[in-house]
């Protein structure tokens, strides 16, 4: 789901207030590397926030992954199972919180769609996009014939369109790249568009989803 | 397990806490602590406990290899293979259902139960009564203990009630259980695997009768499970199947009749030589087989080679590489990408498997431990983790299925997809869909497929007290969350009004907190005397195999033996006879204990005899009491 062209980037750094036990410089807000304490739970933490990042719209699947294993040594309940139930409650809800957040921030469509909200910009919209809706027609027309005639991983048919989308959904990214690192400024009008090709890039991938579940069937 | 230690003077509660390979074909205990990892056996015996269970006319059940042994003789009341049906409906079970000798029946909870002299059994029951034998003699190792905790394994492509099974199982047995972790992951910790730094690894379990390959990646003592797959209905039982439909074709070819292949002794005795042959063929080029049943006019000799076997199961070893592909592309690798292989469970010991799998990953797998021990010795290692002896050490573990909401028009909306690390959670909104609806029914669904009606639903609740308004306008947060031990708990929330609603997932194939309570006091074996009582009926089984053995073989042997064995030998056999007769109730363990081993060692000497002598091929590798 990841753009691998993005691996080489380093992530913007962004740590977390000092400890508030022993003041040492912390990593993630969810615990201390230093003392071990795990902190009070916040209501809607920055995904980014989460793992000592600032919002960016590039991320580095291996630099991610690193940040995840240096925490979750920390908050892990397996690690606190010995510690009263209070610690071990906190240690759950941290640990899951962590790792929704990962999901979040590898997932293309969810980052994006993360950064519009933080940015404040519109909604997604109700329906297909207009300029999409001929075109998904079509696409979905071609999956169910291939659906009915039976043999699907063999369809030439399938791989012609699993191409094409492929190739669809790599132009969109760029473009949303371009629009989005470095990022806007907040309220930005350029969020309306950032918007239009994040509402496509949706239904790209949801359709991409039904090729591959054809292909594997 | 009433086997408090008596040091009235300074007695600490001991509290031993093991790790459980409960398997579908075999079962076994180890321990980390001071002294290290080991499996765990009383002492001069096997650590693995067959995962069989005998249901007598009266007293308690035979656990073990005791059980085992009645498979043959009683087939009709020996449960086997019981993991296969934990957490598990009728419907979920057909292909196995054919090949059974006992009765199999669902209580009115889609529960499957086993009919045997009229008792109902569960699996839960059945696997507690296992677990016990493997806690207690693991216990006995160890010299006693007050209370047992155990991380127990369970395949990784077990679903939500298969686990909870488990979970119930261990509770009758009165074991507090610590997490349930997966067979492979236990399996890599068991190799240390943790020591390496960074890699991935594919594990790949061919049990008795379950298969999974799983792929890991481990990243400084981190492990996380990145994908599974694998057949809960796949192992090497189905080898011993392929093996007994080649038997059943050849006699059939004989002239041999449908009711006499079909006759529960003739599966038992097929089923033994099925694993024989099996072995043999580990290491021998061909082996031999004969099938001598008296009672129903049948003997039948067969040779077999290797290469036959290898042909009859050459179709299910694909099916395990297709399964190992589709691992491997759920976590975005390619066979190159993989840095260690580990070999797991008895049927990993055939030749063709090794190559097979060593083919399709391009590595050499694993293979420097018993393949027996390594997921035990792996649980164990994750309870020192978890008990706060080892803090080097993590797994990661994924949920296998993923997790959902039945929506209108029984769609599916995914809140937790397969694979995904946990514990996690995930919220998301959903409203109601007509004019002033004040409740919303929830079903709980596991599984990949699009429609409702094809997932297995985990249970339902209603979300009630939602204001009045507009169909659409409601705004209802469901959160999913997973646990760090697969425990589902699902909670929904009116947001205007704050009515919220809450289940922890207990599925609908598990045992309700009622039901176990009542199941525990039924009071089967909860004391050491019961063990004893357990042991004493074993031993005396295994004397009286022992002593057929020992006449089989007496005559033709004993030109060959000097006067004083002779002697010995049928001194020991009078007292076997005498401990026999006497029956279990009536003595006590160590006495049957020192007649069973004195008769061992008065028969030893025509074991040797039997080794050297032209049989000695039917029988390397064996104790006299297997003949």
């Amino acid at each position: 789901m990841v753009d691998p062209s993005a691996q080489t980037t380093h992530m913007p750094e962004a740590h977390p207030a000092p400890c508030s036990g022993c003041e040492a410089q912390r990593l993630s807000p969810l615990a201390c590397g230093s003392c071990g304490k795990l902190s009070e739970p916040e209501t809607h933490p920055s995904p980014f926030q989460l793992f000592g990042f600032a919002p960016t719209w590039t991320v580095c699947p291996a630099e991610l992954r690193k940040r995840l294993m240096r925490i979750t040594r920390l908050t892990h309940p397996d690690l606190h199972a010995e510690h009263d139930s209070s610690q071990a409650q906190l240690a759950e809800h941290h640990t899951a919180q962590l790792n929704e957040a990962y999901r979040l921030l590898l997932d293309d469509v969810e980052r994006t769609e993360w950064l519009i909200e933080y940015l404040g910009g519109p909604p997604a919209s109700k329906g297909v996009p207009q300029d999409l809706l001929m075109e998904v027609m079509e696409w979905n027309e071609t999956l169910d014939d291939v659906e009915h005639a039976g043999e699907a991983a063999a369809s030439s048919a399938l791989a012609t369109l699993d191409a094409e989308l492929q190739t669809r959904k790599h132009q969109v990214l760029q473009g949303l790249r371009t629009l989005l690192d470095p990022l806007p400024e907040p309220n930005s009008p350029v969020l309306t568009q950032i918007r239009e090709q994040l509402d496509v890039l949706r239904y790209l991938v949801r359709i991409l989803e039904r090729t591959k579940a054809l292909q594997t069937a | 397990m009433g086997y408090i230690e008596l040091n009235v003077l300074d007695h600490v509660v001991k509290n031993v806490v093991l790790g459980i390979d409960l398997g579908t074909t075999n079962s076994l205990a180890a321990i980390w602590d001071a002294d290290g990892p080991r499996v765990l056996a009383p002492e001069g015996e096997s650590p693995i406990v067959p995962s069989v269970v005998y249901v007598p006319e009266k007293g308690k059940a035979l656990v073990g290899s005791a059980a085992k042994a009645q498979a043959v003789l009683d087939p009709t009341h020996t449960l086997f293979s019981i993991k296969r049906f934990m957490g598990r409906g009728i419907g979920d079970i057909q292909a196995d259902l054919a090949m059974l000798p006992y009765k199999v029946s669902e209580t009115d909870r889609h529960l499957v139960q086993f009919e045997v002299r009229g008792k109902k059994i569960t699996p839960q029951q059945a696997s507690a009564l296992i677990l016990q034998e493997v806690a207690l003699r693991a216990v006995n190792a160890l010299g006693g203990a007050d209370i047992i905790q155990a991380v127990i394994t369970v395949p990784a492509y077990f679903d939500e009630p298969q686990r909870q099974a488990t979970r119930d199982a261990a509770k009758l047995a009165g074991i507090e259980v610590l997490r349930i972790v997966s067979e492979p992951t236990a399996a890599c910790l068991a190799y240390g695997l943790d020591q390496k730094g960074e890699g991935n690894i594919a594990v790949y379990d061919l049990g008795g009768g379950t298969f999974d390959v799983s792929i890991l990646r481990v990243d400084d003592g981190v492990f996380q499970v990145l994908s599974t797959a694998g057949d809960t209905a796949l192992g090497g039982d189905d080898f011993d199947r392929c093996l007994i439909r080649r038997f059943q074709d050849e006699l059939r070819a004989q002239g041999c009749a449908e009711e006499t292949l079909a006759d529960p002794q003739f599966l038992s005795a097929a089923r033994l030589a099925a694993e024989h042959a099996k072995r043999d063929l580990s290491s021998d080029p061909s082996t031999r087989i004969q099938l001598s049943l008296p009672e129903l006019g049948l003997d039948y000799r067969t040779t077999l080679t290797r290469a036959e076997f290898e042909a009859l199961i050459t179709p299910l070893i694909n099916k395990t590489l297709d399964h190992c592909r589709r691992a491997l592309a759920d976590a975005n690798l390619k066979p190159s990408d993989l840095d260690e292989v580990v070999l797991v469970g008895g049927s990993t010991r055939v030749p063709l498997v090794r190559a097979q799998v060593e083919a399709a990953f391009g590595r050499k797998p694993h293979t420097e431990l018993n393949p027996d021990h390594v997921v035990a010795l792996g649980a164990a290692a994750q309870a020192q983790v978890l008990t706060g002896g080892r803090r080097d050490v993590l797994l990661l573990d994924v949920t296998p299925l993923s997790l959902g909401l039945e929506t209108m028009g029984g769609a599916v909306a995914k809140m937790i997809e397969r694979n995904s690390t946990i514990p996690c959670s995930h919220t998301e909104g959903f409203t109601t869909y007509v004019d002033n609806q004040t409740g919303l029914d929830l079903n709980i669904l596991q599984g990949e497929r699009e429609l409702a009606a094809n997932c297995r639903s985990l249970g339902q609740f209603k979300l009630t007290g939602i204001p009045p308004m507009p169909a659409g306008m409601a705004k209802v947060a469901v959160r999913f969350h997973l646990d760090a031990d697969g425990q589902l708990t699902v909670t929904a929330r009116e947001e205007s009004t704050g009515v919220a609603s809450t289940i922890t997932v207990e599925p609908m194939h598990g045992l309700t907190d009622a039901e176990v309570e009542a199941m525990l006091h039924e009071g089967y074996a909860n004391a050491q005397a019961d063990f004893d009582h357990r042991r004493a009926v074993e031993l005396i089984t295994e004397m009286g195999t022992m002593l057929r053995a020992i006449e089989k073989n007496l005559e033709a042997a004993s030109p060959q033996l000097d006067k004083e064995t002779l002697e010995d030998l049928a001194e020991a056999m009078v007292a076997a006879k005498a401990a026999i007769a006497k029956g279990p109730e009536a003595i006590d363990k160590a006495a049957v204990q020192a007649t069973r081993d004195s008769l061992e060692q008065a028969s030893l000497p025509l074991a040797a005899v039997l080794m050297d002598s032209v049989v000695k091929k039917a029988v390397s590798g064996k104790q006299l009491g297997d003949l």
